[in-house]
């Protein structure tokens, strides 16, 4: 198992796909970076002048901190939403789209035949699943080290809710106020772990069809039909506006953030396409 | 081999055998109906509760003016998310994704016959533009013709006739306007259709320099960049008839849009066939 696991990681890491999908992702944090920078500037330049004229004797300056501009809670510049909207596409790009291809060049039954079906199948699906989780990850990650270095970490208020657009019963809401360190290593673990399991997904599209753009797709569609079928069921369910990981993963303005949308979609994702590529390792007819 | 030949393949095998695109366009459209039907019958409920006004019977245009209408302009807001206009990119998508793979695929398949046959390179990609434009029009027609059916099966008047109060309460981006006007029509059932053969055109392009999946990714970017930003050059703002001057001041005209996607179309059609000349058409994977 670790010779075709460190293949997989091999091929998972170093090809064209992984690097493009990283830089798309690093330029698209930076320029969100950028544009927060920019509010954050003229926010607090105008809380200054109207702190000198005694206009305002609070310039609350817990709302201009650190955890209200980087990428997650920036839900206004076009970077951050395209990153978002992207996330499904970015996560099966770098190696989701691999298992597809080896298939349709029957390069699978070299592997399958020296190393056998079981080492096979969850070397892909482990390379898939952390391709997929760090494409995503190195651009917030990116984006957390350039705004950390620019703007103070003021603990958020409770008092400045509808600033933060974190209410309770929010996502983690419980740790945003009282330790919201925390709170941004949760929201990354969560990418992570998004970002791998649709990559995953992707991979186990390739199961069921040999075209390699409906592997690449397939996750980005059911997350944007996800997202549709939330706002069809917003007026019975106010819980289900943010149903596709496109909208809890990201900053989602006046909307509620439940935590029971990515428990049970991570849970489905993660239980099927255990399922299906452990009956895959299990018996699968590759000539 | 004649141009007509060419063509009556494309739309047999791009447009006859992929039946199952239609299909699923219809099911869009009858999930999209189901959702105007919710909100209808939300709106009537608070008009009856309030007494603001009378229920409305929404007639065939504001179907299609709901499923098709877009978002208005978004001024950036730290304390404003920017929120997609859901139905309407999602619908764009799919039609993307319908016409993403069959030149590409066609090409590697037996599309190197009909090269050798026809004696020239141009015919093949001209016959694929024309396929192009018939892919777009039909997804179009499926999805109006199955809200007309709809409409008539739930009696709904057929008639272009929009009910202003209605679309502002169904259509959260749109603002209260006038009730029926033809150029808002227009950009409802001519110009979104040639925007999109445009963008769709641009991507058959973009698959003869780049990866089919790569074109597609650029066809989401301009399709988010246009609900995001309203600017006469990002053409997705011409297929959002919320977006159109006469609902907006700083909107979109309609004359603008035509010509830009004309340009746009031709560009493709010319960047395309130079590329194409020169194509290697052999080392292309599976």
């Amino acid at each position: 198992m670790k010779n075709v696991l460190a293949l997989e990681m091999r091929k998972a890491f170093r090809n064209r796909s992984f690097l493009a999908v990283v830089l798309i992702g690093c330029v698209l944090g930076l320029l969100s970076a950028w544009m927060c920078l920019m509010q954050y500037g003229q926010d607090t330049y105008y809380f200054q002048i109207e702190a000198d004229s005694g206009y305002i004797s609070n310039p609350m300056l817990e709302v201009e901190s650190f955890y209200t501009y980087w990428i997650v809670m920036d839900g206004f510049t076009l970077f951050s939403s395209l990153f978002f909207y992207l996330l499904p596409l970015l996560s099966t790009l770098p190696y989701a789209w691999s298992y597809c291809q080896e298939r349709n060049r029957a390069y699978e039954r070299n592997l399958v035949v020296r190393c056998g079906r079981f080492r096979y199948y969850f070397g892909k699906y482990i390379a898939a699943f952390l391709s997929g989780g760090l494409a995503v990850l190195l651009p917030v990650l990116l984006n957390i080290l350039v705004m950390a270095m620019s703007i103070p970490a003021r603990t958020p208020q409770a008092d400045y809710m509808i600033y933060y657009g974190v209410s309770y019963g929010d996502l983690f809401s419980a740790v945003f106020y009282t330790y919201p360190a925390l709170y941004v290593l949760l929201r990354v673990l969560l990418i992570f772990l998004f970002g791998g399991l649709l990559a995953v997904f992707g991979m186990s599209v390739a199961y069921f069809t040999r075209n390699r753009v409906a592997v690449l797709v397939t996750p980005f569609f059911c997350c944007v039909a996800l997202q549709v079928l939330g706002q069809a069921l917003y007026s019975y369910m106010a819980d289900s506006a943010l149903l596709s990981p496109i909208n809890f993963l990201g900053q989602s303005g006046d909307f509620s953030r439940p935590l029971w949308p990515a428990l049970l979609e991570g849970g489905i994702l993660l239980a099927g396409t255990l399922l299906l590529t452990w009956m895959r390792g299990r018996k699968h007819e590759i000539y | 081999m004649k141009f007509i030949k060419l063509v009556r393949y494309d739309l047999r095998h791009g447009l006859l055998k992929r039946w199952k695109w239609y299909v699923g366009a219809v099911l869009m459209a009858v999930a999209f109906w189901l959702l105007f039907c919710t909100k209808v019958a939300s709106y009537n409920r608070g008009a009856l509760i309030t007494g603001d006004g009378s229920a409305i019977t929404p007639s065939f245009g504001d179907t299609v003016f709901f499923v098709f209408a877009g978002m208005s302009e978004y001024i950036p807001d730290p304390h404003q998310s920017f929120s997609f206009p859901l139905i309407w990119m999602l619908l764009y998508l799919v039609l993307f994704w319908m016409t993403l793979e069959y030149a590409h695929n066609d090409l590697t398949k037996t599309g190197q016959q009909f090269l050798i046959r026809t004696n020239g390179r141009m015919l093949w990609w001209l016959s694929k533009c024309v396929w192009n434009f018939c892919a777009v029009l039909s997804f179009f027609a499926v999805i109006w013709l199955t809200l007309l059916l709809l409409c008539l099966l739930s009696g709904s008047p057929i008639s272009l006739t929009l009910h202003a109060p209605l679309l502002e309460f169904t259509v959260p981006a749109a603002v209260s306007g006038p009730g029926y006007v033809a150029p808002l029509l227009f950009s409802v059932f001519c110009l979104a259709p040639l925007v999109l053969f445009a963008l769709s055109m641009l991507q058959m392009a973009f698959t003869l320099w780049l990866k089919p999946i790569v074109s597609f990714l650029i066809s989401v970017v301009i399709l988010v960049a246009s609900a995001y930003k309203l600017s006469p050059l990002l053409l997705g703002n011409y297929a959002m008839p919320v977006r159109n001057v006469i609902y907006s001041g700083t909107g979109v005209t309609n004359a603008a849009g035509v010509l830009l996607s004309a340009a746009v179309i031709a560009a493709a059609v010319l960047f395309g066939a130079v590329r194409f000349r020169k194509y290697d058409v052999l080392p292309i994977e599976e």
